[in-house]
């Protein structure tokens, strides 16, 4: 009679460690069901500058000696890059026999101002702030500032773009002359 | 043997430091940086300068002889060719041809036209403008005796 006690106590105990151990995976199971995890995405944001200009050359005409004359239409510089600002930098080229100066015209020099502008009438043309030269000049809320400037342009905004030329006083070149202007947008 | 073990410790603790430095340093400089390239457009401003023309020669020339109905043609010699130039003709000051890019004009002379006849030829262009003037006699052709 003892032993079957025994045996009975033995096999209570086995059932009460099943259960202990059936339930404590139940209650595992529910945790781990009711558990969340965390996924990390990464992303690489590559932003990148660009700009487009809306016409390729802009022509000033027949001009005498001496003579000064803005351009009858601006060139609209767009950033088209994507999620940056861009400020922009100027500079030019000179075609074969002229000099570009930063203070007046001369013989064979001529100068060449450019000003970002809505329209061209309120821009007040000075050679400090205006004249481009051969070394790419950063825009500034003075430089080559009309009602508009080349600074932080955000995303799709665009500028427009004036030119004033002031030709040489005396020349031998009377056959047309291409200045190229160069547009460097850069981040910031 | 204690102080032996301690200044081990130390000097490994200090290696574990410096290397763990070493890492976070190169871990930084691995770290994959975005460098924006900047980006360019060139516009071309065209320009031509012009200077006043010059004639340098009149046709006909000073003095030439012409028979009545003979076709005369007007015309001169610029310093330099250029499409913005604008000639205008005249024949004793009557203008004949009004300013335009034709460099040259053709009297046909008649019998009434015979005499001394004064030519003048002008050009211009935005720059400035020159004129010359010559003179020519057109003859009355003789008649034949009937």
């Amino acid at each position: 009679m003892k032993r079957e006690d025994g045996i009975m106590r033995k096999q209570r105990f086995i059932v009460g460690i099943l259960g202990v151990v059936f339930l404590s995976g139940f209650v595992l199971l529910s945790a781990q069901a009711a558990q969340t995890e965390t996924i990390a995405v990464k992303v690489t944001v590559s932003p990148s500058i660009s700009i487009s200009v809306s016409s390729s050359s802009i022509s000033l005409g027949l001009l005498s000696a001496g003579a000064t004359k803005v351009s009858t239409s601006a060139i609209t510089v767009t950033n088209n890059g994507t999620g940056v600002n861009e400020t922009y930098s100027l500079s030019l080229t000179n075609p074969t026999g002229w000099t570009a100066s930063q203070t007046a015209a001369g013989a064979e020099i001529y100068a060449l101002c450019a000003a970002f502008s809505n329209v061209d009438t309120g821009i007040v043309w000075g050679m400090t702030n205006h004249a481009l030269s051969t070394i790419p000049v950063a825009c500034s809320t003075t430089k080559f500032a009309g009602d508009q400037n080349g600074v932080a342009v955000a995303y799709n905004a665009t500028r427009k773009l004036w030119f004033q030329f002031k030709a040489p006083t005396s020349t031998v070149v009377n056959t047309e002359q291409n200045i190229s202007v160069v547009i460097t947008a850069q981040a910031g | 043997m204690k102080v032996f073990m301690s200044c081990f410790r130390a000097t490994t603790r200090l290696r574990v430091i410096l290397g763990g430095v070493v890492l976070f340093f190169c871990l930084v400089n691995l770290v994959p940086r975005v460098v924006l390239a900047a980006s360019s457009a060139i516009v071309t401003v065209n320009v031509t300068i012009v200077s006043p023309p010059k004639i340098t020669a009149v046709t006909p020339a000073d003095g030439s002889f012409f028979d009545e109905g003979d076709t005369i043609t007007i015309s001169c010699t610029v310093n330099y060719a250029s499409s913005s130039i604008e000639y205008q003709f005249s024949i004793e000051d009557n203008i004949k041809q009004p300013w335009s890019i034709n460099s040259s004009y053709k009297w046909v002379t008649a019998s009434r036209d015979a005499g001394l006849h004064k030519l003048k030829i002008e050009v211009r262009n935005i720059a400035g403008q020159d004129t010359k003037e010559t003179e020519i006699y057109v003859y009355l052709k003789p008649v034949p005796p009937t």
